[in-house]
């Protein structure tokens, strides 16, 4: 009997957080029912209390680990590792799969995850971020000092989220939601936000977006360079950098290396579009603490070879990144050229 | 005996996880999402249960009456004769489940604890919290304790008591466990690419780091002289004759296609395994025969019938014939004289 073999290929994986009571299980709920023809495994934290019949739903409790090397980039998550090497054996059951975190859930280690496991590098892809946010409670959580030493798991979310929905939008003022949109913004410019009651965003905005794909970086972050005020109160912020001009790939790397290397620990996101001299294509990176990813990908052709850089993450200094990244030109020719926008 | 032909494979409905010896010349196979059934040469594979639970471990005692399945969701004990559930305990992952020697008691992993049954399912102990999940459990030769993965090192429970469990520590997520027949050794494979080796009457710790994938199979041969492990596209065999492994180069079984997937000792002659890959192929070596560090040829290669992964790999009892079972389903039995 002959069989015609599907090809599958990497399994798109969301990670939904958001702190409790914002309506993750809403949004989850949401994509479980649409219509979009999508056969979702689920993966959800202990407490959850999804009863979807058509969908595979797996239960998880939070087990972080720490690599031997006591690196905060080598901490993940055991859990995941064990539940999506289960489910990889069943890849032709579904489509995509959905982890739901709980609210006090640190998304680093998550996505580390799929950068430093294997075996999930090869079968998964992840492919966002999707954090959803109480528009009338959230910002009590973000303004929330913490004890010297505790991170503030509502800050964090929404710093790693490469889509914010801002739900219950109902139920806030416009002046509630103006403060946690501009509080959302000065910590991740980067990410887009959706107003939402009962998490009702266009699932296209949400599902397939590519965020940690390097060949669609660029197609996806129509924000990517919002610049915003800044909360004082908050050491988590965004600093953008968008510079014309060419890039020595030798002096880009050493600059990386070194400031991933010590700076990793504070910077919890970074991604970017680079022009390098000597090459006709976009070097596009993504990185999550100190784990880097990069490529040469599309030709620039007749575009404006423009460097387009994004860090995420605490303690940022805008003036120092942007002269460090601005050392990093070929030329002092290009330099002097070079229109910085910050 | 009639068996069937290449042409008359077909292939299991779902996945499958991992298969285990039954009665005669017949093996158990767990499916991917819980699925227990039967393969025999003559038959080929019969569904039995659904289990209803993504599955993870299979053992079968000795006398092929009883499996043991564990499960993304708890595990059962299943009555093999007369097809009908004994227990279940569902709720928690159950990564391992191991049956000891005489098959009087089933060891289970059951989320961070491990749980002792008798073949009627009657738990007679509970020992945890473990630092996680337990990923793996193996018994030791003298039956009266088990060592137990989890992440921070390998944990040593006695079956008849209380006592602290004997610590072996290593900073690291365990996923499998491998005991020397003569109980002297302990060896873990790492998610963090490592191969940890215990030695148990001392605290020594051997560490082989730098293997390219994690190591999710390690295995001791028969005579306890050989430990085989994957994690890159060979498969590396160390001696651990006298006093171990300690300073010796390891013996390597080269060109495994996505790494070696599967591995199996000869139940009894020293030094030969069955390994398969990613890309579907089987070959025999003798380690034996090998030069330290040099990749040496397979004894034989075994015709195959899938390019997809092997998943698993069973000598029947007589170590004549081989039972290959690949990802996408396909089962054949080669015969190896």
């Amino acid at each position: 009997m002959e069989q015609e073999e599907k090809v599958l290929g990497p399994i798109p994986v969301t990670v939904i957080t958001g702190f409790l009571g914002s309506g993750k299980t809403t949004l989850l709920n949401r994509i479980l029912t649409e219509n979009h023809g999508m056969r979702i495994a689920v993966i959800e934290n202990e407490f959850g209390e999804v009863g979807i019949d058509d969908a595979l739903v797996l239960s998880s409790e939070e087990e972080i680990f720490e690599m031997n090397n006591g690196c905060i980039c080598c901490t993940v998550r055991g859990d995941l590792i064990r539940i999506l090497g289960n489910l990889i054996k069943r890849r032709d059951k579904f489509d995509r799969i959905v982890i739901e975190t709980t609210g006090m859930a640190d998304p680093a280690p998550v996505a580390q995850t799929f950068f430093v496991d294997d075996e999930l590098r090869a079968a998964c892809k992840l492919d966002a971020i999707i954090t959803v946010v109480d528009a009338k409670h959230a910002l009590q959580h973000l303004l929330e000092v913490k004890e010297e030493g505790v991170e503030n798991e509502s800050v964090e979310q929404i710093a790693f989220a490469d889509r914010i929905v801002l739900n219950k939008t109902d139920i806030a003022t416009p002046q509630e939601q103006a403060d946690v949109i501009k509080a959302i913004k000065s910590l991740n410019a980067g990410a887009t936000i959706y107003p939402a009651v009962n998490a009702n965003v266009d699932l296209k905005e949400l599902l397939d977006i590519g965020a940690f794909d390097l060949q669609r970086i660029m197609d996806t972050d129509p924000a990517f360079l919002t610049d915003t005020e800044h909360m004082h109160d908050q050491s988590v912020t965004s600093v953008g950098i968008e510079v014309e001009g060419a890039l020595d790939i030798e002096k880009l790397n050493g600059w990386l290396g070194m400031l991933l290397g010590e700076k990793g620990t504070d910077i919890y996101r970074s991604k970017g579009i680079l022009s390098i001299a000597d090459s006709d294509e976009r070097y596009v990176f993504h990185a999550v603490h100190m784990l880097f990813n990069g490529e040469f990908t599309t030709k620039w052709e007749d575009a404006p070879r423009v460097n387009r850089m994004i860090f995420i993450g605490k303690n940022l200094d805008r003036k120092e990144l942007t002269d460090s990244f601005m050392a990093c030109m070929a030329t002092e020719n290009s330099k002097k050229k070079s229109k910085v926008k910050v | 005996m009639e068996t069937l032909e290449a042409t008359e494979l077909e292939k299991m409905p779902v996945s499958p996880v991992t298969m285990s010896h039954a009665k005669g010349d017949s093996a158990v196979i767990l499916d991917a999402d819980g699925g227990l059934g039967s393969w025999s040469p003559s038959i080929g594979y019969l569904k039995i249960a659904d289990l209803d639970s993504g599955g993870t471990d299979l053992s079968v005692n000795p006398s092929g009456t009883v499996a043991a399945v564990a499960g993304s969701d708890g595990f059962v004990l299943y009555d093999l004769v007369n097809e009908e559930l004994i227990t279940e305990h569902r709720g928690q992952w159950s990564s391992s489940v191991a049956w000891n020697k005489d098959g009087s008691i089933v060891a289970v992993a059951f989320g961070k604890k491990v749980k002792l049954y008798t073949i009627d399912g009657t738990c007679i102990r509970t020992a945890g919290d473990f630092a996680s999940t337990v990923m793996d459990l193996s018994w030791l030769p003298d039956q009266e304790n088990i060592a137990v993965a989890s992440f921070g090192g390998v944990s040593i429970m006695s079956t008849v008591n209380d006592v602290e469990p004997m610590q072996k520590e290593f900073v690291g997520s365990l996923l499998c466990l491998a005991v020397s027949p003569a109980a002297d050794w302990i060896v873990s494979g790492n998610q963090d690419c490592s191969l940890q080796v215990f030695k148990i009457k001392d605290s020594t710790r051997l560490e082989m780091q730098g293997f390219p994938r994690k190591v999710t199979d390690a295995q001791f041969d028969s005579s306890g002289l050989w430990l085989a492990n994957n994690g890159a596209d060979e498969v590396t065999v160390w001696d651990f004759k006298g006093k171990g492994p300690k300073g010796r180069a390891p013996r390597i079984l080269p060109k495994h296609v996505y790494g070696g997937t599967a591995l199996a000792w000869h139940p009894t002659k020293a030094g030969v395994i069955a390994t398969g890959d990613g890309a579907g192929l089987v070959r025999i070596w003798d380690v034996a025969k090998g030069v330290p560090e040099k990749p040496m040829p397979p004894m034989k290669r075994i015709k195959s019938y899938s390019s997809s992964e092997v998943r698993f790999i069973l000598w029947d009892s007589t170590g004549n014939n081989l039972v290959v079972c690949h990802a996408d389903g396909v089962i054949y039995q080669e015969s190896i004289v």
